[in-house]
């Protein structure tokens, strides 16, 4: 009996002394340890495997673990004082991160590196890891949003017209020309008084309306921050040019409609319920091989008005920890990450397109098998675009409200001009408070 | 006297070999249970971001959520808004339906019948199942378009009419209105647009909820409850000439008593922390517009999404209150109307 007292007490001081032991990296076979942070998916795991053994392989003196969870996990693992050294985050982050100094400044260690230049990736890119005129991270892959459309349904609808025939979506189109495709493309096939195929779907996502509220000479935000400027005739204008596609012209399927999935990746477009959607290159992976019919994507039109064009960019950045015990690895591993090797690595496994301008053009101007035919289009998309430049996290429930208000527009409870008005009173509400308590985004 | 101290040390070591048994279990639930729940009571008295050090508020966080009109706002304040309180209290409307339905199911479930236990099995399948693959299924048979239900509504929509206007009714309960809108018309008719309207997307929640709870556990804990009344009971109630109802009132009910009493202070405990999953996958983040925003869901959206975090240790430790507020009060009330035995 005692022994066993004895052993069982012995293991529990064991178990909890190795626990404590493996809260830190160490040193222990003289090469340093990194620990990398990616979400934690199947594709993103076997992508990082293969770009952490090129890295290694590049450099016998470090270590690299993986380590893969979601931001919640990220934040717990930063406030447990064990931050991952080299993290991904959505560009979204960098503000919340960069104000509170969890992540380190990059200008200098790029002044100081002679392999990497900001010109090395495309504008929208930078654009999205710089906070407050400083370079916060590396940015390492995303994407515009564009129109994937259908083709089979404009031959469908072509053959059927032949005196009216439309043109296949191209950088020409307006919003006009958008509009009148998506109106002519939607059907009744069954006479039943249901919609059976639409011909656009707009959101009130917030990755998708700022689009025409930009293109039509509008902001979400001032350019200091202070003031929301939902309320003017542009951004009115922009937003009753979706209301319209959804309540007048009833080409595009209301709030109702819109579960997940109505996007063009997902499942209406996929059941050739939809002949023009708006999406991310990231919905390719729920449509190369998976559909019966042949697509394509082109550029969002452009507005009537200013003739501008321009897309929303989404995407992903590598960030160093302030809290890492070895800044110049972490920034090599950092670098490599968004290097040609690597990006091409990140491309192939179909993480959208990859900042590194090289290495995009060159995948995107040779597309592969199962690729749209204009694959390449992404890289004048990816010139014009610019990342979200408003949505700060500190805001909370304000943004959420504010939100609400645009998405009642779809479900027919408001009108364009009173979401407007009602998005920016919330807006500045949210704004107001966080200027006073936090010192602004 | 050697002999009783022998048995002093022998009851010693004997107790200190127990306490080594459950250290391992007791040290786990004050490191991972106790210390944490000790921790958010004083981070609700914190501001905390979880990159910066916790600063000292004392009880502003109470009197934010006091203020706070997202959380108690309720629709006949402002229209389609629906407060968090308002959307949790809404759906735990639903737990003495499901208790009854669990307890319809057992007493159906409990005859001696050829092939019983197939049906019993077939019952409790929603409690194995997926929680997510369930889900999903849902958001496709709710779907106003494509979805089977509304496919069974449309077509029988003449010869059920009657039905949806005692659907209106329902609507209006819940603080919403279902006809005259879209206000210039919308393109998909009348029928229940579920999931994604403001006033349908709580009771779609509650119909899967319902189906998913009659059959699970509650249904197993009546069945067993149903077993353990003496048959004697009833066959002296017949002789006396009681019939069906007055069987089950006289008898079964006051004998399944301490059962329902357990399974509605589960449900009142689950209700009001519930709603976090159906809120993340089958309504984008608790939505349209917050419609389906429970408070559990507005607590993960403080912490991990605007990670705030002393606020929403403030939400769960005001949710702590109510629950033990209402456990007792329950506890108290059981004395009347549960029977031991």
């Amino acid at each position: 009996m005692k022994v066993v007292v004895w052993v069982l007490t012995g293991l529990i001081l064991l178990g909890i002394i190795y626990s404590f032991s493996t809260c830190r990296a160490e040193q222990s076979d003289g090469r340093v340890k990194l620990t990398l942070f990616d979400w934690n998916y199947p594709i993103y795991n076997k992508m990082n495997r293969e770009r952490i053994a090129v890295f290694e392989a590049e450099n016998p003196d470090i270590k690299v673990r993986l380590v893969g969870g979601d931001p919640d996990k990220y934040m717990t693992m930063v406030s447990g004082g064990v931050a991952p050294d080299v993290t991904f985050a959505g560009y979204g982050s960098i503000p919340y991160y960069a104000k509170r100094d969890a992540i380190l400044v990059l200008d200098k260690f790029i002044a100081d590196d002679k392999d990497i230049s900001p010109d090395m990736f495309f504008g929208c890119t930078m654009d999205s890891a710089r906070y407050r005129g400083k370079i916060y991270a590396l940015p390492d892959n995303g994407s515009p949003v564009a129109i994937v459309y259908n083709k089979d349904l404009f031959d469908e609808y072509n053959s059927k017209h032949p005196d009216k025939p439309l043109t296949y979506p191209s950088e020409k189109w307006t919003w006009d020309d958008f509009r009148h495709a998506a109106k002519a493309l939607t059907q009744d096939r069954d006479g039943d008084g249901q919609t059976d195929v639409y011909g656009t779907s707009v959101s009130f996502w917030r990755n998708r309306w700022p689009i025409p509220v930009w293109q039509n000479g509008g902001e979400v935000v001032s350019a200091d921050k202070k003031r929301c400027l939902m309320d003017s005739p542009e951004a009115i204008e922009a937003i009753r040019w979706f209301s319209e596609m959804i309540w007048v012209d009833k080409s595009s399927p209301t709030a109702y409609t819109q579960i997940k999935g109505v996007e063009a990746g997902g499942g209406i477009f996929r059941q050739r319920r939809l002949a023009m959607g708006m999406d991310a290159r990231y919905g390719y992976t729920n449509l190369i091989g998976k559909t019966d019919f042949v697509w394509d994507i082109a550029p969002l039109p452009k507005s009537p008005t200013t003739g501008k064009r321009t897309s929303l960019y989404l995407g992903g950045v590598w960030m160093i920890s302030s809290q890492t015990h070895y800044p110049q690895q972490a920034w090599k591993l950092a670098k490599f990450l968004v290097g040609d090797k690597s990006s091409e690595i990140s491309m192939q496994c179909g993480r959208a397109i990859a900042a590194n301008r090289a290495v995009a053009e060159r995948i995107l101007r040779n597309p592969g098998d199962g690729m749209p035919e204009h694959d390449s289009a992404w890289i004048d998309i990816m010139n014009e675009s610019r990342p979200k430049d408003f949505e700060f996290l500190e805001m909370g429930r304000y943004f959420v409200r504010a939100m609400d208000e645009l998405n009642y527009i779809s479900q027919g409870r408001r009108k364009p001009e009173e979401a407007c008005r009602n998005f920016t009173r919330i807006f500045n509400e949210g704004l107001k408070i966080l200027w006073e308590k936090e010192g602004g985004p | 006297m050697k002999k009783g101290k022998t048995i002093t040390t022998w009851r010693r070591r004997a107790a200190l070999a127990g306490y080594l048994f459950i250290l391992p279990n007791a040290l786990g639930f004050l490191i991972f249970t106790s210390l944490p729940v000790l921790a958010s009571l004083l981070l609700s008295l914190c501001k905390w971001d979880l990159l910066t050090p916790p600063k000292w508020v004392g009880l502003e966080n109470f009197r934010n959520l006091l203020a706070d009109v997202d959380f108690w706002k309720v629709p006949w304040m402002a229209p389609y808004e629906h407060g968090f309180m308002f959307n949790t209290l809404v759906m735990m409307m639903a737990i003495p339906v499901s208790i009854l339905l669990s307890l319809f199911l057992a007493t159906i479930l409990n005859q001696k019948l050829r092939g019983m236990v197939l049906f019993r099995t077939l019952f409790f399948l929603p409690s194995i199942t997926a929680g997510i693959g369930t889900m999903l299924l849902w958001m496709w048979l709710l779907h106003p378009d494509f979805g089977i239900i509304n496919a069974v509504l449309g077509n029988a929509y003449e010869g059920l009419s009657w039905m949806y206007d005692g659907v209106r009714n329902v609507a209006y309960w819940f603080g919403g209105e279902l006809s005259a809108w879209p206000p210039w018309g919308g393109p998909n008719g009348m029928h229940p647009k579920w999931l994604n309207d403001v006033n349908w997307a709580k009771p779609s929640l509650i119909m899967m909820g319902l189906w998913g709870s009659m059959g699970g556990m509650n249904m197993i804990l009546y069945l067993a409850a149903l077993q353990n009344v003496p048959p004697a009971l009833y066959e002296a109630a017949k002789i006396d000439g009681a019939g069906a109802w007055q069987r089950f009132w006289k008898i079964t009910w006051p004998m399944v008593s301490p059962t329902t009493f357990f399974i509605f202070i589960m449900s009142i405990i689950g209700g009001f922390q519930g709603g976090f999953q159906q809120a993340h996958i089958m309504t984008d983040g608790g939505g349209p517009a917050g419609s389906t925003t429970t408070i559990g869901f507005y607590i993960y959206q403080n912490a991990y999404m605007w990670f705030r975090m002393g606020y929403a240790a403030s939400i769960a430790w005001l949710l702590f209150l109510i629950v033990l507020v209402l456990t007792l009060i329950n506890w108290h009330a059981s004395k009347r109307f549960v029977h031991y035995g």
